[in-house]
């Protein structure tokens, strides 16, 4: 069930509660008709996102999904600040302020827990692993590393080294910095170019120099096994808290729409 | 303490619903004695107890699940068999559902899919050792304090060990946000039906019984109505009786609107 594609369920789901409030910005109520055509328009339009493509284009160095923050940290303040105001406050907005409150908590607690909690800790762990294999001699060390599937250099060759530029380039940056510092015990542990757009050129990097040589193992599948574990449950979980949120709150405001049309026929 | 933290806040759902299923109405104080008693069950051995019982091994802590939704079904049944919309009980459905969702995603995430693929990745992690010789073996492990134990002439890794990585990666993060999920769910129900309650105690929408109740909404409003035109109510069955009386008199030498007559107001 979790290879599904939850990684493209989740922010449409978050563009649809986008959506929605800023719909309830300019409209008091919201009945079930704008809340079925903005399904539609973002099922349709979603992957459209202008400010994801601006990302995409001219800072491709950040991670684009930094636009679904902008979007939260200009929508969340108006959305809130409406229930503070008497005129503007009905049930509708209410209910949407809590309802995209919930869904950045909801985010923002999965991302601390899971992306910057286990993901390095899974790191630590297989770097943990590469380093006591960098105990052994040279040929048992070669031998290991076959076994583990693993890349490994021990005589500070790292263009020989079978791997994509982009983390080869990261190991000699490591390289550049060990020399300039002139450590001579010096071991880092690192990962290279993690997010979650990414798919490739992914690696835990250990790179261990002491007086007797270089050694560096490139975790290169372990990286993406892991990185790949962790996204699937990081968007199989918001997706499934992300639809229930939107569900409830949907089903509230169209309760509280009915209950109001009722009073209002009642007392006219 | 996370995994109390969950039994307890199941309890509390639990309870909740077993009281609205009894006395049909909950008050502050008795809301404060079943927060009470579910952290005492919570707490206690009895929530292992029932996990015991119900024959449930996994590391998230749903030995009360099962107390839960016989008290959700409860709550619908309920729900189906009245006709007038009791809002303490769908307020308890809605958050229990979301619960229920929540907690049914972790325990799948984890036991699906985290956990197996860690246990996998965990496995594989230290096979190189096996193909040293037992000596070396021994002298990486005391190395590397690796914790290492031999078991019919193989070693292997300390199963201390392997468990506390899979702690902190996989259970812990999965446990917190189980504990929060819940922890959220219970005092949110508590919040909403404290502010419903305390909303609607002195609006004219609220009968004797403390219910929500849409028709005595439409009366006060038709009372308030007619008051203002100078009427005393004719609604209730005591109406006749109170025409002409001293509650009348009150109105004595006002002009009666001429579109209604008393005679002629229509009963509601």
């Amino acid at each position: 069930m979790l290879e599904w594609a939850w990684d493209a369920v989740d922010p449409l789901l978050i563009k649809l509660a986008f959506a929605y409030s800023a719909y309830l910005l300019f409209k008091p109520h919201m009945g079930i008709k704008p809340m079925i055509t903005l399904l539609v328009i973002i099922g349709l339009f979603g992957e459209l996102d202008p400010l994801y493509w601006l990302f995409m284009t001219y800072w491709p160095e950040q991670n684009p999904q930094i636009s679904t923050a902008i979007y939260a940290a200009v929508l969340l303040p108006l959305v809130v600040g409406q229930v503070f105001i008497a005129r503007r406050r009905t049930a509708d907005r209410v209910l949407m302020a809590l309802g995209l409150c919930a869904i950045t908590v909801t985010i923002m607690l999965f991302h601390v827990l899971l992306i910057t909690g286990s993901m390095p800790a899974w790191a630590d762990r297989i770097n943990y692993e590469n380093r006591v294999m960098m105990m052994l001699d040279e040929p048992a060390f070669t031998q290991a590393c076959a076994t583990q599937n693993r890349v490994c250099s021990v005589n500070g060759d790292i263009q020989s080294m079978p791997l994509s530029d982009s983390i080869r380039s990261g190991i000699e940056a490591i390289a550049k910095d060990t020399e300039e510092q002139s450590r001579s015990d010096f071991v880092v542990h690192s990962y290279v170019e993690i997010n979650d757009i990414q798919s490739s050129d992914l690696a835990f990097i250990t790179y261990y120099a002491d007086p007797n040589g270089l050694k560096v193992i490139a975790a290169v599948d372990q990286a993406e096994d892991a990185h790949r574990t962790i996204k699937q449950l990081f968007y199989f979980l918001a997706s499934t808290a992300h639809a229930t949120w939107l569900v409830l709150i949907c089903g509230l405001m169209l309760l509280h729409g009915r209950l109001l049309n009722r009073r209002r026929l009642i007392s006219s | 303490m996370l995994e109390s933290i969950t039994n307890s806040g199941a309890a509390f759902l639990g309870l909740i619903a077993f009281w609205l299923l009894i006395t049909n109405k909950l008050s502050g104080g008795s809301a404060l004695v079943l927060l009470v008693l579910s952290a005492a069950i919570g707490f206690s051995p009895l929530a292992e107890a029932l996990q015991a019982l119900f024959g449930i091994t996994t590391s998230l802590s749903l030995g009360l699940l099962p107390c839960v939704l016989v008290a959700l079904l409860a709550l619908i049944l309920m729900q189906l068999r009245r006709r007038r919309i009791h809002v303490q009980g769908m307020m308890l459905v809605i958050a229990m559902s979301g619960w229920l969702i929540a907690h049914s995603a972790f325990w799948v995430a984890e036991v699906t899919w985290f956990e197996p693929r860690f246990l996998e990745a965990q496995d594989n992690g230290y096979q190189w050792l096996n193909e040293l010789p037992i000596k070396q073996q021994l002298t990486i492990c005391a190395n590397a304090s690796l914790g290492c134990q031999s078991v019919d002439g193989k070693i292997s890794i300390k199963p201390a060990r392997l468990r506390a990585e899979r702690q902190r990666i996989v259970n812990d993060p999965l446990l917190i946000l189980s504990a929060s999920a819940t922890g959220c769910y219970a005092l949110g129900v508590l919040l909403v039906l404290y502010g419903h309650r305390r909303k609607h105690k002195s609006s004219p929408a609220m009968n004797a019984k403390g219910k929500s109740d849409l028709h005595s909404a439409a009366r006060a409003k038709i009372m308030q109505i007619q008051r203002s035109n100078g009427y005393h109510s004719f609604l209730s069955p005591k109406s006749t009786e109170a025409f002409g009386s001293e509650k009348s008199s009150a109105y004595a030498g006002k002009s009666l609107s001429p579109t209604c007559e008393p005679e002629s107001t229509p009963r509601i």
